[in-house]
Parts: C-alpha cells; sequence; structure tokens
C-alpha cells in the first residue's frame, strides 16, 4: 500500500510577503481575514473587472474596500 | 541599506511560511542565518536578509529554494514559478527538477514524515540559526501555492524507500479538481535492473541511477475520476527503485 501525506494549505498573513517589517499586532485578525474573503468571493459574482484579477488582487482591492469604509483597520 | 522590496505573488510558486515570535521565540538574531553553510547567495535590507539555499540529495543535482528572514519575525522558504520547477514534462533524462524538490521526496525516505521534507529542513536550519533556545517543530510550518491559487490541499503519495515493491494504484474522485499532478521517480545503483519506475505503461526513469519526472496532466496518463491508475516498476531489486505522486488540488 503506498503512503503519503497530506498537506493543508491557507493563505498567508500580511507580512510573510510584504517587504517592510509588520508588528504582528498590526496584522489583521482571522475575522478580518474572513470578512476580505467573503467580500472576494462576492466581487467574482459581479463579473469583470473582478474575473480577470487574480484571488491575491481581489483579496487586496477587498481590502482597500473594507479599510476605505472603516469596517477593517 | 534599505528595506527589504515586497515580494510579487507573481514570483512566488509554493511557499512555507514560520513566524519566530508566534512560536514563542523571545530574542532573535537573523545575521546568524549568513553563517549557515547551506546559504548560496544572499543580500542584506535594514529589515533582513533574503537569499538562496542549497538542497540536495544524493545524485539529484544541487538546487536553491529562496528564503528571507525579517525582523518581524517572519522566515519564508519558496520556489519561484518558473518552469524549472514545474516543467515536469519533456526529455525525461534531462528534466529533473519538479516541485518534489520542495518536498524532498525523489527516493521516499520522508514519505510520510513531515520533518523530512526538504522545505521544513532548510527552515528549521534558518529557525535554528536565528534563535538556538526555539524547539523547532515542521508541523508550525505553513504552505501556501500562488501558482494555483484555489489549491487547498497538496498530497505527495509513494511506497517508502527500502520497501521491495512492484506496483501500487492511485486513484482520485469526481469531487477533486487537480491543478498539478507529476510523477516524481528514481532509479538507484543496481545494474540489474531495467529502466526502472513505469506509470501507465510509460516509463519515468530510464535505467540505472537515472531519475525523471512526467506531468500527468499534460501528458494524459490519469484523465479520469474514480479510475485506478498504476505506477509500477521492472528493477529485480525494487529497493533501489521509487515512484511518487505529487498533486496539488482542491476539494
Amino acid at each position: 500500500m503506498p503512503q503519503g501525506k497530506i498537506i493543508g494549505m491557507s493563505s498567508p498573513p500580511e507580512g510573510v510577503l510584504a517587504g517592510e517589517s509588520v508588528p504582528r499586532e498590526n496584522e489583521l485578525t482571522d475575522k478580518e481575514e474572513s470578512m476580505i474573503e467573503k467580500l472576494a468571493n462576492q466581487m467574482i459574482e459581479k463579473g469583470e473587472p473582478y474575473t480577470k484579477m487574480s484571488e491575491s488582487e481581489r483579496k487586496q482591492k477587498a481590502k482597500e474596500v473594507l479599510q476605505s469604509k472603516g469596517v477593517i483597520r | 541599506m534599505a528595506t527589504m522590496p515586497d515580494l510579487p505573488t507573481s514570483d512566488v510558486g509554493l511557499v512555507s511560511y514560520y513566524n519566530l515570535e508566534d512560536n514563542g521565540s523571545l530574542d532573535y538574531d537573523l545575521t546568524n542565518i549568513l553563517d549557515l553553510q547551506g546559504v548560496d547567495s544572499y543580500a542584506q535590507y535594514d529589515n533582513g536578509i533574503r537569499g538562496t539555499y542549497n538542497i540536495s540529495f544524493s545524485n539529484i543535482p544541487t538546487r536553491t529554494v529562496n528564503f528571507r528572514a525579517k525582523t518581524d519575525g517572519w522566515i519564508i522558504v519558496w520556489i519561484d514559478q518558473s518552469e524549472q520547477f514545474y516543467g515536469a514534462d519533456g526529455d525525461r533524462s534531462l528534466i529533473r527538477k519538479n516541485l518534489v524538490d520542495f518536498f524532498g521526496d525523489w527516493t521516499g525516505s520522508g514519505i510520510n514524515n513531515l520533518p523530512d521534507t526538504n522545505y521544513a529542513q532548510v527552515m528549521k536550519d534558518l529557525v535554528n540559526a536565528a534563535d538556538s533556545d526555539l524547539s523547532f517543530s515542521a508541523s508550525d510550518v505553513s504552505v501556501y501555492c500562488y501558482s494555483y491559487e484555489p489549491a487547498t490541499n497538496i498530497n505527495i503519495l509513494g511506497i517508502p524507500q527500502g520497501d521491495n515493491w512492484s506496483s501500487y494504484t492511485f486513484s482520485y474522485t469526481s469531487g477533486v479538481n487537480r491543478f498539478y499532478e507529476a510523477v516524481a521517480a528514481g532509479n538507484g545503483l543496481n545494474p540489474d535492473s531495467g529502466k526502472g519506475v513505469i506509470i501507465e505503461g510509460t516509463y519515468v526513469t530510464d535505467g540505472e541511477n537515472s531519475v525523471g519526472t512526467l506531468d500527468n496532466i499534460a501528458e494524459g496518463l490519469t484523465p479520469s475520476s474514480g479510475t485506478n491508475y498504476t505506477v509500477s516498476n521492472d528493477t529485480r531489486d525494487a529497493r533501489f527503485a521509487y515512484g511518487s505522486i505529487v498533486g496539488i488540488f482542491e476539494v
């Protein structure tokens, strides 16, 4: 019988790819991340230009929208 | 010096990430990383280090993976999206690089053991150098794939090295959306061997002391869900042969 391993994947926090050092207390909470993901998914239903964006671009756009409305930090 | 630039997601294929502070480091010195023998090249910034790190095993040519360590505690190890890791199809005697490099399962030595993966080994080296007091656990390292962002899981499947195997089968269910699936195989020092590892009638290795990969999706080797596909070998002593399946998929 073959053996193996399954590695689950999750989208990294902001500080992983950011060039600047991001203090952990300034990073988004899981709840804020969840709100961003939900809005990013809703964007897909709106069609273009969102459907032409990559997932990370949609999430960035969703984050900007939520921050501009003061919903998240 | 300058602040480290952002890392564009378009440059990143597979990334593993770990935060020193989240895992209890009270004090760390990133410059200790520069003393590691595995460091191939590096650049220093005001807030950290970016570099490349050697990974190698047996007759597999030395590869480098990228790493970055920052003063906010984030250490990441990644491979880019270039063909050198994703180009599994082509002349199988030459195209040896594969995503399996990231996991180190060319020989199956770590098939069921997360700490033996290459990315975890490199991360362990970096973490231990930055803070020798920190107890590193591979299970604290997260992984993400920017090449296939909807993907939820990576699966690596095979027979552990040293087992005298003849064949095994694998399949996937209809609910699995495959983004990447490749076979990665090696055939060690075995003068009595045939060509080595075979998937669905197609050789992956090319005789003694060879390694090879094939892109199962591009080659049309495993087109249908719910079907058993066979990985086998024609070596006299199969302890020297190994073939793993690497899959990146959404469920």
